[in-house]
């Protein structure tokens, strides 16, 4: 994979050179514009050199042990706040980071507008971000999680970051609690690589969804559910024509079941958060549920438990995610000339198809008020290959590797 | 490790149950015994709010609900203007140590994760107790702290920490 590029690692240090010269805290005082920003500079060394370890399926190339893979975890955001009412405000945030055409190009992840109609209710209008799974909204913001990076079996394979649309926020007092409702609807807008090397626009897909959480001293309790739908058709849709065209009715049943045009995907997901002084923990799950065989239906989940003892906080997570196995039978019989095009299928869609495992410790170090470090050693088990929580893994891979990781998160 | 200076208040409850601080605490206290020193309710914080707000007093839930952004409104329905106090002032670790038991290391991570998903920002920031005063004298829906000893007749104490 290419080095981190000059220009950002310059962005990222001038970054960092904020961060210690800003104030101990962020803080929005009073003023009607504020400006922020938050970083990250480290990354992965995979101790396996036999495929691509990515931090989401939105990077085109992984770390592969070829020296610290600085482009998986580094990252610079900016945002400029405007609050010229109580009830009224508006945010742009810009973020550089690898992404899908492996460049740095910043990308607008948040630019909204929001009003209060009552404290209680909240309306953002514009580009916002997709709080899918929990918290999901700020995982390019390393200083605000405990991890070097959210779990890659929960978070890694969601490719939607934002949406453009709107957001309505409700809370309530019950008991002793908040009970917070949302309730969200817009476009997807990203471009994302996909595993045999394209590129897939997620533009005009549709995404509506919502959640409740009830927040109650120590706990925090959500619930959740979304749809999306996509516009566009799978890059693998010449080879599913192919498929179709020689016609034959299972052939051509299959081909209808794998295009992803128009087609629903569900997610699900429940979770508890326990936050009680130095011990935090949280357990989430999701069910995820297709009606295209090209994206399976899957389950996944994480645990997670760090326990502060001074500015150190060890921690460890455990992730994992499995599909729903399929065996992408066309419909044609696997004999010449239909072999070729069979294997074809299947090496386009196989990488859909999760089996995969990662156990994580690690500790966080809060060494200044608005800066970290942190190490972690994952631990990872892949029983499904090829994968598209992967890149480029070579056919003899036995699917472990071990990944350590070191990074330095900031905010200014 | 954290001492206590003259003339400053030790955080209860800073550092949960783990035994170096269970043992900081035994030095504290044994420390309290044998001294001299200003009676404990001195270093008291207490949380206050506007005469006018219509708040008679507040739980503990309440009080985190309100300055963890979770809850907008007082009980009262007035909209409310959480205070805090910069992170020059001591009482400001102690306040967050004895209401959450949290660093302000972990506070300000909190707020980041807010702030950059565009969800929320964090009270307003006063430089000095005195300011903290003159937000809660001057606005019916703020809220503050201050030690006990710095409470004046224009403001009303809701909750008191550590009790």
């Amino acid at each position: 994979m290419n080095g981190l590029s000059t220009r950002f690692l310059i962005l990222l240090l001038i970054g960092l050179w904020f961060s210690s010269v800003a104030l101990a805290e962020i803080s929005l005082g009073d003023q009607t514009f504020s400006l922020r920003g938050f970083g990250t500079l480290g990354g992965p060394y995979n101790f396996d050199g036999q495929a691509g370890f990515i931090r989401n399926n939105s990077q085109p190339e992984g770390a592969r042990g070829d020296g610290v893979g600085w482009d998986i975890d580094s990252r610079l955001g900016l945002q400029l706040d405007w609050k010229p009412r109580e009830d009224f405000s508006g945010a742009l945030q810009l973020v550089s980071r690898y992404r899908y055409d492996g460049s740095f190009t910043p990308d607008v992840t948040l630019a909204f507008l929001k009003y209060a109609f009552d404290p209680d209710l909240e309306m953002r209008v514009g580009r916002i971000g997709i709080d899918f799974n929990f918290q999901a909204d700020s995982r390019d913001a390393g200083y605000t999680y405990l991890w070097v990076r959210p779990p890659v079996e929960y978070f890694g394979q969601s490719f939607m970051s934002h949406g453009d649309g709107f957001d309505l926020t409700a809370t309530h007092e019950l008991g002793e609690g908040i009970l917070q409702g949302k309730l969200y609807a817009g476009q997807a807008s990203e471009t994302v690589p996909t595993a045999a090397g394209n590129e897939y626009e997620l533009d005009g897909s549709a995404l509506v969804g919502g959640y409740l959480q009830y927040q109650r001293l120590n706990w925090q309790f959500r619930i959740g559910y979304r749809v999306f739908q996509l516009e566009n058709e799978t890059p693998a849709d010449p080879l599913l024509t192919l498929v179709q065209d020689t016609g034959v009715p299972d052939a051509i049943a299959f081909a209808q079941k794998a295009r992803i045009a128009g087609k629903r995907f569900n997610l699900f997901d429940i979770g508890v958060a326990y936050d009680q002084g130095p011990l935090q923990s949280q357990l989430f799950i999701k069910r995820f549920s297709s009606e295209s065989i090209t994206f399976p239906d899957y389950i996944s989940g994480f645990w997670s438990v760090g326990y502060r003892i001074g500015s150190w906080t060890p921690y460890l997570v455990y992730s994992r995610i499995k599909s729903e196995q399929d065996s992408y039978a066309t419909g044609l019989p696997d004999i010449p000339p239909f072999d070729a095009l069979n294997a074809r299928v299947i090496q386009a869609l196989s990488p859909y198809q999760f089996d995969q495992q990662t156990f994580s410790l690690g500790v966080r170090h809060d060494f200044a008020r608005n800066a970290d470090f942190k190490l972690q050693l994952d631990f990872i088990r892949n029983d499904r290959l090829p994968s598209a929580l992967w890149t480029d893994s070579d056919p003899d891979w036995d699917g472990r590797a071990t990944v350590l990781s070191a990074t330095l998160d900031f905010v200014f | 490790m954290r001492r206590s200076k003259p003339g400053q208040c030790l955080p209860r409850g800073t550092g949960g149950g783990s035994p170096v601080w269970a043992w900081i605490r035994l030095v504290g206290l044994l420390g309290w015994l044998f001294s001299a020193g200003l009676p404990a309710e001195t270093c008291d914080l207490v949380v206050i709010v506007n005469p006018q707000s219509g708040v008679e007093q507040l739980t503990k839930a309440e009080v985190i609900n309100i300055f963890l952004g979770r809850q907008k409104k007082l009980p009262s329905g007035k909209a409310a203007l959480a205070v805090d106090l910069n992170s020059a002032n001591a009482e400001k670790q102690q306040f967050y140590a004895q209401l959450v038991s949290k660093e302000l290391a972990e506070i300000n991570s909190y707020w980041a994760r807010l702030i950059f998903s565009g969800q929320g920002s964090p009270p307003r920031q006063a430089e000095a107790t005195d300011e903290v005063l003159d937000i809660v004298e001057n606005n019916i829906g703020a809220i503050g702290y201050v030690k006990s000893a710095q409470v004046n007749p224009r403001v009303k104490v809701v909750y008191t920490l550590g009790h």
